[in-house]
């Protein structure tokens, strides 16, 4: 069953020079009980993919989408009260740098209550309490913490209790901004064990965003790579992080980025040159000028995504990939 | 919103404190900026008549009126701003206050900042003890409330125009010193600094070719809203009588209109040019500084 | 936390002790000591003169004059007054009630309103709103807080005659209720707070919304509104609760401004406060209320200081529990 259908989404930031198209023509989906994944580097739209679905896009953005639902809820054109309700609720998020994302006046357990308390408004105090140290615990927290400050608490913990705060009304979907980046990495390692044993408890659809696609490896169903505003490839982890490794050029080159223990020696590599300004996006495929397979086709003509020749669900969007392929959607 | 770029508020600026470009960079940035050059026209206005003014249309203390009928006359042919209680013009008194004003501002800034950036400046690079004994002294200034004091100190000192520039000093370096010592902090952080200490450069050295250069920025965008409150202090002292009766501000022309009952009387053209052009001045200094201070302090632009 | 309030209270001490000391040094010690302005407007011959300085005490050393000094304060002894001809200390009292009834609303208003505006401001940022509230709070600020004084006087009171032009009550009152005499006073009391209160108010709106804008751009904003709150509970328990902060350290500054503002609003509008107070005892040079009121000035700001800092101690929990 799918829980987030969106079509053709595009975000647009006004600068001080140009239109800047973040989001440039998205489709995702997101099924119950799936955990995908959303790599790229920085400044390629993934955040404001997440933002733009929960419809929390800072004032002036301007976001268009042929479909963009939760559930039966259409929340391109969803009331206010409406929306607010359904936050939290069916949709949560944890944002990345957890650091600060909690308001430092208040109290760790004073900020999940209020998301409880939000939306079950009617809840007793003792009840909503036995909750809090409920989440904390599930996290591993002690529940006692829950009367520190955010600043008592350190990076790991604060991204924990975040991930706590995200479960408290037991959402449908809930989307993960970078949960593990500004932690060290034997804190990274337990976060992601966490995450993927709360997904595989509660059965909770999540939308994980990172530009570390080993964290993506170990923790998705699916993955969708994306850059310059586009998904380039989507498809099953398996299909993606296997043998045969990413379809697309800059999906392989994103991956060669992070060292893989069964490669041996092998040197680890950067990508040439950068992103290209979304104001003024460059003809035909957009990796074209970084793109060390680059053919003639590649500058006048952008490519869409198709299906991977020999693959059921595995798309990429490269002339290369599938050269002759007509298949649509 | 971007991905994982850690924000980093480490200042990467050049050593010479401010935005790319230099005092030219920053002067063509105050000119694009709507109140920065607002402001800007009025002082270059104001300075124009303090200068000009006088020269124009003197103004004569000894011209007082012949007769009873030539005092406190409302605005006329003769005088366009009407006459004081004496039958002087208002409008030569108005044009010839202007510099004097603009004077005692600007003596009384300068002195302020020589003060404050030294104690800044000092307090800022050694730091430890020097810092600790400076700033106590300086909090206990700036707690000090300043109109009580500088009343005091007119009192007993006597009224004068060098007076009045004196406590205005006393009262404003302290806060002048706070920020310059918090910039002179920052400066003293960076690599510059500390390779210029390697290859041998003397503190003296260091203080005077580093330190400095890196806090003048902010020294004059502060220097320029001290000019805006030292000249309120000046209207405000010469009012309360603290002034020199011998030479026209504002302040004090503002205080002969009040102890003449200008206003229980309704002499409008008395007290309302006067104080009508203090607003301006100040409003027009305040203008630029804070125009500067959002150019020149990139903390603060990202909150405007 | 205690051993912070602890550690501020023994500072105000010490500042309490530090103007004492300038208090005394700025009186006694500066050019022109009350003998020589008493004796010069009396003309009086040597031996007189020694007479007077030995009943003020004037020939004893420094350091046991300072000790007197101090002792006489803490048993209320102000000193003598030149023009009243009598004790320092009741004036003062009387005044500083009647500033007090002044400060006190105006202070309330400049707070409330200052922030509320600001806020206001800071949540219609980017608009004309915006703008013009920002360049009215910087016009505002331009004023001296006489001339406002003055201008409110001249359209209201005598222009119009909606209201009293001066004093704390209406001359030669007669009073058959205890409201009624309220209600006077409340009458004479709205220009000068309004004068007050205009000129103050700018400094709380810029800074109540520069804080707020600083705010509003926090990460912790995004969650509370992704977490379905209202936008007034995302406002003001995230945003404006925090923006608080920098407010409370300006009302540190406020007090001082207020003190200047109290002296001219009072000169100008006769209210028989400690303003008019020791503007009157500049005009008659009469030195010892002068002194009286500087210090009461000073201390009220020194503890207005250290009440501002324990109240951000309270507010921000990052720096109450070090």
């Amino acid at each position: 069953m799918t829980l987030l259908r969106v079509r053709n989404l595009a975000v647009t930031y006004p600068t001080s020079e140009a239109m800047v198209r973040a989001v440039d023509g998205i489709d995702l989906d997101v099924h119950a009980g799936e955990v995908v994944g959303l790599a790229g580097e920085s400044g390629c739209g993934k955040s404001t993919l997440a933002l733009a679905v929960a419809r929390l896009l800072p004032r002036g953005a301007v976001m268009s989408a042929d479909e963009m639902s939760l559930g039966g809820t259409d929340l391109r054109t969803v009331a206010d009260e409406e929306l607010r309700s359904l936050r939290w609720r069916r949709l949560s998020l944890v944002f990345q740098g957890a650091m600060s994302s909690f308001n430092p006046v208040m109290r760790i357990g004073d900020q999940i209550a209020e998301a409880i308390r939000t939306h079950e408004p009617d809840s007793y105090r003792r009840d909503v309490a036995d909750r809090v140290g409920e989440l904390l615990n599930q996290v591993g927290i002690a529940p006692a913490r829950s009367e520190d400050f955010p600043h008592q608490m350190s990076g790991g913990m604060k991204q924990r209790a975040m991930i706590a705060m995200a479960l408290a009304c037991r959402p449908e979907l809930v989307i993960a901004d970078e949960p593990t980046t500004a932690l060290d990495v034997m804190t990274q390692a337990q976060i992601l064990d966490l995450i993927r044993r709360l997904a595989d408890e509660l059965g909770l659809a999540m939308l994980i965003i990172s530009h570390d696609l080993t964290v993506l490896a170990e923790l998705c169903d699916r993955v969708a790579v994306m850059y310059a505003g586009r998904i380039v490839e989507i498809g099953e982890a398996d299909e993606i992080f296997g043998a045969a490794g990413p379809a697309h050029p800059y999906a392989r080159r994103l991956l060669d980025c992070y060292p893989r223990l069964e490669a041996g020696q092998g040197s680890i590599s950067g990508i040439a040159g950068s992103p290209p300004d979304l104001a003024r996006p460059p003809s035909g495929c957009r990796f074209h000028d970084r793109c060390d397979q680059v053919i003639p086709r590649c500058n006048a003509d952008d490519p869409t995504l198709h299906l991977v020749p020999g693959s059921a669900g595995h798309l990429a969007a490269c002339h290369l990939v599938c050269a002759a392929q007509a298949v649509g959607r | 919103m971007t991905g994982p770029v850690i924000n980093s508020s480490l200042d990467t600026q050049p050593v010479n404190g401010h935005g790319a470009g230099g005092w030219r960079g920053a002067l063509r940035q105050l000119a694009s900026d709507r109140m920065g050059r607002i402001g800007l026209v009025i002082v270059a206005t104001v300075v124009l008549v303090a200068v000009a003014g006088p020269l124009l249309v003197p103004y004569d203390r000894t011209a007082v009126a012949a007769s009873r009928t030539g005092i406190l006359q409302s605005p006329s042919a003769a005088h366009w701003l009407g006459t004081d209680e004496l039958g002087r013009d208002i409008l030569r008194q108005l044009l010839a206050g202007t510099s004097v004003s603009l004077e005692i501002g600007l003596i009384a800034t300068l002195i302020t900042v020589l003060i404050g950036t030294a104690v800044g400046v000092l307090a800022g690079w050694f730091t430890g003890f020097v810092d600790a004994v400076l700033m106590r002294i300086t909090d206990f200034f700036l707690v000090l409330p300043s109109l009580p004091l500088m009343i005091a100190l007119g009192a007993i000192i006597g009224q004068s125009l060098t007076m009045i520039v004196f406590v205005i000093a006393l009262t404003s370096w302290p806060s002048t010193a706070r920020i310059v010592r918090s910039q002179a902090l920052a400066v003293r952080e960076r690599e510059v600094v500390a390779r210029a200490k390697t290859v041998g450069l003397s503190s003296a050295g260091i203080l005077w070719r580093l330190i400095l250069p890196g806090v003048m920025a902010l020294v004059t965008a502060n220097a320029v809203l001290v000019i805006a409150g030292s000249i309120l202090a000046e209207a405000t002292l010469s009012f309360l009588g603290l002034g020199d009766p011998t030479r026209t501000s504002w302040g004090q022309m503002l205080h002969n209109a009040f102890v003449t009952g200008a206003v229980g009387n309704g002499y409008w053209w008395y007290f309302l040019p006067p104080g009508i052009g203090i607003v301006i001045v100040v409003l027009a200094f305040s203008l630029v500084g804070q125009s500067l201070e959002r150019i020149l302090d990139p903390r603060l632009a990202a909150a405007a | 936390m205690v051993g912070y309030v602890g550690r501020k209270l023994g500072y105000l001490v010490v500042t309490i002790a530090a103007v004492l000391a300038t208090n005394f040094t700025l009186f006694h010690l500066m050019p022109g000591d009350p003998v020589t302005h008493i004796a010069r407007g009396q003309h009086l011959d040597a031996e007189a003169v020694a007479r007077l300085r030995s009943f003020y005490g004037l020939d004893m050393p420094l350091p046991s004059q300072f000790i007197t000094y101090v002792q006489n304060l803490f048993h209320g002894d102000f000193g003598w007054s030149y023009t009243y001809q009598t004790s320092v200390g009741p004036i003062v009292a009387k005044a500083l009630g009647n500033t007090l009834i002044l400060v006190t609303i105006s202070t309330l208003l400049v707070i409330v309103l200052g922030v509320v505006i600001g806020v206001f401001a800071a949540s219609r940022r980017g608009t004309r709103t915006d703008g013009g509230l920002v360049i009215g709070s910087l016009v505002f600020w331009s004023l001296p807080t006489f001339w406002v004084g003055m201008l409110l006087i001249f359209v209201f009171a005598v222009s119009l005659g909606w209201l009293p032009i001066a004093g704390m009550f209406t001359a030669d009152a007669v009073y058959p209720t205890v409201f009624t005499k309220i209600a006077d006073l409340a009458r004479h009391l709205i220009l000068p707070t309004v004068a007050m209160v205009l000129v103050d108010i700018a400094q709380f709106v810029l800074i109540s919304r520069s804080s707020l804008l600083a705010v509003l751009s926090e990460d912790y904003m995004t969650t509370a509104r992704a977490k379905g709150l209202t936008p007034r509970r995302v406002l003001w328990r995230h945003g404006v609760r925090n923006a608080l902060l920098p407010v409370v350290t300006a009302t540190s500054l406020y007090a001082s401004a207020t003190v200047g503002g109290t002296i001219q609003v009072e000169t100008v509008f006769s209210w028989p406060g400690m303003g008019q107070l020791i503007y009157l005892s500049v005009v008659r040079r009469d030195y010892p209320v002068m002194e009286a009121c500087f210090l009461i000035f000073a201390i009220v700001v020194v503890l207005a200081n250290f009440a501002s800092d324990v109240l951000y101690r309270l507010l921000d929990p990052r720096v109450r529990l070090t």
